[in-house]
């Protein structure tokens, strides 16, 4: 009597390593007498792996974390209209903006122009192609209390080519992360921890080209610079920022198309 | 977050991210969702210390937050429609023969993989790019390790089957120093 066949399901688990010892050894058994049951396990074998690398290749890079829960996450309403109106209250000087011009820069604002100058001094040709790796971005902001949002900028033509943590300063500890355009922009995201330098509300301090933003999430502060850049794309990135810091979640899409249409029509940066 | 919770994340966030692109069949909202992944993970105070169930977690979590985002744009994720993808009859069923083995490749199997079904594609990712066991897949979707088996099963007839329609051919790469 001529033994049966195994299925495709048997075959397929067999792949997998999913049989009981006995069924693994009555197909075992079948595949060295088949020859057309050998090619199908050695068919299924090859698309197992070969659906491993494809898939592995599709989650490579991810510009990702660590991200984090904000101490006083909350819901506040944005959307481009919004933006156009933090652009008009930061060109303004509205309310909601509190501009310092001529006013002594505090430390900690010091401290993160050094930070952003250093790094956007350093030799173009010095800087890495790719952006950090999930590792990288981990190891350099592991340990940073509360734990930091790294925002992915390039829905707005910026990439991330630099993270690094800052000299710690009046008992704050500081991260650096560097986002460069392809037009000559760099703009430098500064997280400072225990920070209690500004209030919850978006403020403003431009001296001249160079643009700087500010503003707090529980214990943890966060500055925006950049230098030569249009300053309506300025102002919408950092009050983009700032919606994200709140949520403690990634920009959303309608953040992300307003962030390109303005990069689109802005002005590449002065150098 | 403390340093231990970081370290501990990091090694599953590329195959977070191959999972969530299965879901999401785009690169953007699989990052975003990654993202929101791993905010819920590490703000979480109850992260199981076993590392298979850790692992088991943070893949659940992912597929909860998708299937929430779906469902605040009024749309029913496909992969909730599983079974009733399990009851129809897979069509051009035929034992694996020659045709799939000369046709077998990355770019072929890549470029199925785009086309099959989304809970075709989940089962495959969850078996072959995350690793889990038949057990740990009925667990995360909730189903019998029999339904698993017979999905996979499925998914990957089907995923074979649109290798073999396509009919398409990986060239060979030319050798360096082959005459043009």
């Amino acid at each position: 009597m001529s033994k049966p066949t195994p299925t495709q399901e048997q075959l397929s688990a067999y792949v997998d390593g999913e049989l009981s010892t006995a069924e693994a050894s009555a197909v075992a058994r079948a595949v060295s007498e088949d020859r057309s049951l050998a090619r199908e396990v050695a068919v299924l074998s090859r698309l197992k792996a070969l659906v491993e690398e494809g898939l592995e290749e599709s989650g490579e890079d991810p510009v990702v974390l660590p991200a984090a829960a904000a101490e006083s996450a909350r819901e506040q309403p944005f959307s481009a209209v919004a933006a156009t109106v933090a652009l008009l209250l930061f060109l303004g000087g509205g309310a909601a903006l509190h501009l310092a011009q001529g006013a002594i820069s505090p430390p900690w604002l010091t401290a993160a122009w050094s930070a952003h100058d250093a790094w956007s001094d350093e030799d173009a040709a010095a800087r890495p192609d790719a952006a950090p790796d999930s590792g990288t971005l981990l190891a350099k902001t592991v340990g940073f209390d509360p734990t930091p949002l790294v925002p992915d900028l390039s829905s707005a033509g910026l990439r991330l080519t630099s993270v690094e943590p800052m000299e710690r300063a009046e008992g704050r500890r500081g991260l650096h992360f560097g986002y460069e355009g392809s037009r000559g922009c760099r703009l430098s995201l500064v997280l400072m921890a225990p920070f209690s330098g500004l209030s919850e509300s978006l403020r403003a301090f431009d001296d001249d080209r160079r643009l700087a933003a500010g503003w707090r999430v529980g214990s943890l502060g966060h500055l925006v610079l950049a230098e030569g850049m249009d300053p309506g794309r300025f102002a919408l990135i950092a009050a983009s920022l700032r919606k994200a810091a709140f949520e403690a979640a990634p920009l959303r899409a309608e953040t992300r198309t307003a962030l390109a249409q303005s990069r689109a029509e802005s002005q590449p940066c002065l150098s | 977050m403390s340093e231990a919770a970081g370290h501990r994340i990091e090694p599953y966030l590329r195959r977070l991210h191959g999972y969530a692109c299965c879901l999401c069949g785009e690169h953007e909202e699989a990052r975003d969702l990654v993202q929101e992944c791993v905010v819920r993970a590490l703000a979480s105070p109850s992260a199981p210390a076993d590392e298979p169930a850790y692992r088991a977690w943070l893949f659940k979590i992912l597929r909860n937050r998708f299937i929430d985002g779906r469902r605040r744009l009024g749309v029913t994720p496909e992969i909730l429609d599983a079974e009733r993808l399990d009851q129809e009859p897979l069509t051009g069923v035929r034992r694996i023969g020659h045709d799939e083995d000369y046709l077998l490749s990355r770019l072929t199997v890549k470029h199925a993989l785009a086309r099959l079904s989304q809970p075709h594609r989940e089962i495959i990712s969850l078996v072959d790019l995350v690793g889990f066991s038949y057990a740990e897949v009925a667990d995360l979707l909730d189903i019998a390790p029999g339904t698993v088996m017979s999905r996979l099963s499925r998914a990957r007839q089907a995923l074979l089957n649109l290798i073999v329609d396509a009919n398409l051919r990986e060239l060979p790469r030319r050798a360096q120093g082959d005459a043009p």
